[in-house]
C-alpha cells in the first residue's frame, strides 16, 4: 500500500473512531445513553463517570486495533488493507454497541437508585403557518446541480465513446500498474452513473425528510423553539447538499481514472480532501450545534422511553402519526417504525443503498 | 399563530383546537383566506390522532369558518364570517345560562357579570395575544 493510501484509510478510521468514541457526549445532554434524567443529575459524579468509562472503553479499544491493523497492514497489498480496516471498523462497532448496552444499564440503575421520575409534558404546542416549517429546507431542485454532474459525466462517456480502451483497469497493482481488467460495455462504462442516479435519489429523499419531518414546538418557548428547529434543518440540509455533491464528483473522478486513464492520484488526493472535508464539517456542526444550545431541542410527543427500541435508536410509536421525528439524541431524524409507511420507506433506502453498494462488486468480478 | 393544546384538561382536544382557530379568526392572527396546514401536517406537528383534527376542521366547515379546497387546502372562509344563527344563539344562551347561575349562586352581581363578558368580548377582538401568521 502506498503512503497516500496508508494515509486515506487510517485517517478514515481515526474519525469513525474518533465519532463512535465520543458520541456520548453528544446531542441532549439529559438523555445519558437513552435514560431521560432530570437536569439536577447532570452535576452528579456519576453520571459523568458512566460517560466517562465508555469513552475510555471504545477509545482504548480504538487506539489498539488501530495500532494493530496499522502494523499487519504496512505490508500488505491495498484490497487485503481495505479489508483489514473494515473489519476493524466493524469490530469497533460492535464493541461500540455493548459499551451503549452497560452505560444504559448503568444508568437504568442509577436513575432507579435516586428515585428520579421522568416530567410528563401534557401540553403540546405547534405553529399554524402553513409552510414556515418546511420553508427553511431547500427545494429537491437544489440538486439539479448533482444531476447535473452526473449529466455530464455521461455526456463525456458518450461523446468519447470511441476513445474509451476495450479494457478497463479497475485494480492496481502494488508497482501502480494495472492487474484486473474488465471488458468495455454500456454497463461497465456508466455503471458509475448508475451509481449516482441512486445516491441522489437517497440525497433527495433524505432532503425531503428533513423537509417533512415534525415541528413539534415547546410550549414554554413556542417562538424559540420554532426558530431552533427551522435552523437545524437548514443546517443539516445544506450541509447534506454539499457533502452529497462532493460525492457525485468523486464518482465522476472514479469514472474518469476508469474510462480515460485520468491519473490514480488525483482521485486518492480528492478522497483524502472529500474525507477531511466531510469529517471536519460533522465536527464543526457538531460543535456549532453545542455551543448555540441547538441540539438541546426536545420532540415533546416522542419523549417516553418505551417507544424507542433497540438501545434507544429505533422509534417505533403506533399512536403517533408523525412519519419523521427528530432524533432523540439531537443529531438528524429518524423514520417511527410503527408507521407502515415507515417501513416501506426504510426498506427501501436499504434497497436503494444495497443496489448502489452491490452494482460495482457485482460488475467488477 | 401558534396551537397549544393541553392533554390533561377537561376540554376535549378537539374542542380545544375549535376553540384556538376561532380565537385566531376573531383576533384577527388569522384573516379570511389565510391557509391552515392539512390534517395530516398538524396531527404530526401535534402527535395526536389524525382523527382529532379531522373532526375539529370538520366542526369548523360545517359551521362556515373554514373551507376546504381541493387545490388550496384548508383556508380561513374568504367570503365572510357566518352570521349569528338561531343554533348560535341556542348555544349562547345555554352555556351563558349555567355560568349565570353559578355567578348568581356564587354572590355575583348582574352588573359585574355583564363587565366580565363584555370585557372578555372586548379583548378577543383587539387583538390581544394574537399573532399574524
Amino acid at each position: 500500500m502506498t503512503a497516500q493510501e496508508t494515509i486515506m484509510i487510517s485517517s478514515f478510521y481515526f474519525f469513525i473512531a474518533l465519532m463512535i468514541s465520543i458520541q456520548a457526549y453528544f446531542g441532549l445532554r439529559t438523555l445519558l445513553f437513552g435514560i431521560a434524567l432530570p437536569a439536577e443529575a447532570l452535576q452528579e459524579t456519576a453520571v459523568q463517570s458512566i460517560r466517562r468509562n465508555y469513552v475510555l472503553l471504545t477509545g482504548g479499544f480504538a487506539i489498539v486495533i488501530g495500532v494493530a491493523c496499522f502494523l499487519v497492514t504496512r505490508h500488505q497489498t491495498t484490497g487485503r488493507s481495505i479489508l483489514s480496516w473494515m473489519t476493524a471498523v466493524l469490530l469497533l462497532m460492535i464493541v461500540s454497541v455493548f459499551a451503549i448496552r452497560i452505560s444504559r444499564m448503568s444508568a437504568q440503575r442509577l436513575k432507579a437508585a435516586r428515585g428520579w421520575q421522568d416530567a410528563v409534558q401534557t401540553k403540546r404546542a405547534a405553529s399554524l403557518a402553513v409552510g414556515r416549517t418546511q420553508g427553511s429546507v431547500p427545494g429537491s431542485w437544489w440538486y439539479s446541480a448533482h444531476v447535473a454532474v452526473m449529466a455530464l459525466c455521461i455526456y463525456f462517456a458518450v461523446a468519447r465513446w470511441n476513445a474509451i480502451p476495450q479494457s478497463l483497469a479497475i485494480h492496481m497493482g502494488p508497482n501502480g500498474i494495472p492487474d484486473n481488467f474488465i471488458n468495455k460495455s454500456v454497463r461497465t462504462v456508466f455503471m458509475m452513473n448508475f451509481v449516482q442516479a441512486l445516491m441522489i435519489t437517497l440525497f433527495v429523499g433524505y432532503n425531503l425528510t428533513i423537509r417533512r419531518a415534525r415541528t413539534s414546538l415547546d410550549p414554554q418557548d413556542r417562538e424559540g423553539s420554532l426558530r431552533k428547529q427551522l435552523k437545524l434543518k437548514k443546517i443539516h440540509s445544506i450541509t447534506a447538499w454539499g457533502i452529497s455533491l462532493l460525492g457525485i464528483a468523486n464518482l465522476g473522478l472514479l469514472q474518469a481514472v476508469m474510462l480515460y486513464g485520468w491519473k490514480l492520484n488525483l482521485l486518492i488526493r480528492f478522497n483524502i480532501s472529500f474525507m477531511v472535508v466531510f469529517f471536519l464539517t460533522l465536527i464543526g456542526i457538531l460543535l456549532y450545534l453545542r455551543f448555540r444550545g441547538l441540539d438541546q431541542q426536545r420532540d415533546v410527543p416522542s419523549q417516553e422511553e418505551r417507544h424507542w427500541k433497540w438501545l434507544g435508536s429505533t422509534y417505533a410509536n403506533p399512536e403517533d402519526p408523525a412519519l419523521f421525528v427528530p432524533d432523540r439524541y439531537g443529531f438528524g431524524w429518524t423514520i417511527n417504525m410503527a408507521n407502515p409507511r415507515g417501513k416501506s420507506i426504510t426498506a427501501a433506502t436499504i434497497a436503494v443503498l444495497a443496489t448502489a453498494i452491490l452494482v460495482p462488486i457485482f460488475i467488477f468480478r | 399563530m401558534f396551537i397549544e393544546l393541553d392533554l390533561q384538561s377537561e376540554t376535549p382536544i378537539y374542542a380545544q383546537l375549535v376553540d384556538q382557530i376561532i380565537e385566531g379568526i376573531a383576533s384577527g392572527a388569522l384573516q379570511p383566506g389565510d391557509p391552515l396546514p392539512s390534517v395530516r401536517s398538524l396531527a404530526e406537528d401535534l402527535g395526536i390522532n389524525l382523527h382529532t383534527v379531522n373532526k375539529s376542521y370538520n366542526l369548523l366547515k360545517q359551521e362556515g369558518f373554514l373551507q376546504v379546497h381541493r387545490k388550496k387546502g384548508v383556508i380561513v372562509q374568504p367570503d365572510g364570517m357566518p352570521g349569528v344563527t338561531e343554533a348560535f344563539e341556542e348555544k349562547l344562551r345555554g352555556q351563558l345560562r349555567s355560568l349565570a347561575a353559578e355567578a348568581a349562586v356564587r354572590g355575583m352581581t348582574e352588573e359585574a357579570f355583564a363587565q366580565q363578558s363584555r370585557s372578555l368580548y372586548r379583548d378577543t377582538i383587539t387583538n390581544r395575544g394574537g399573532e399574524r401568521l
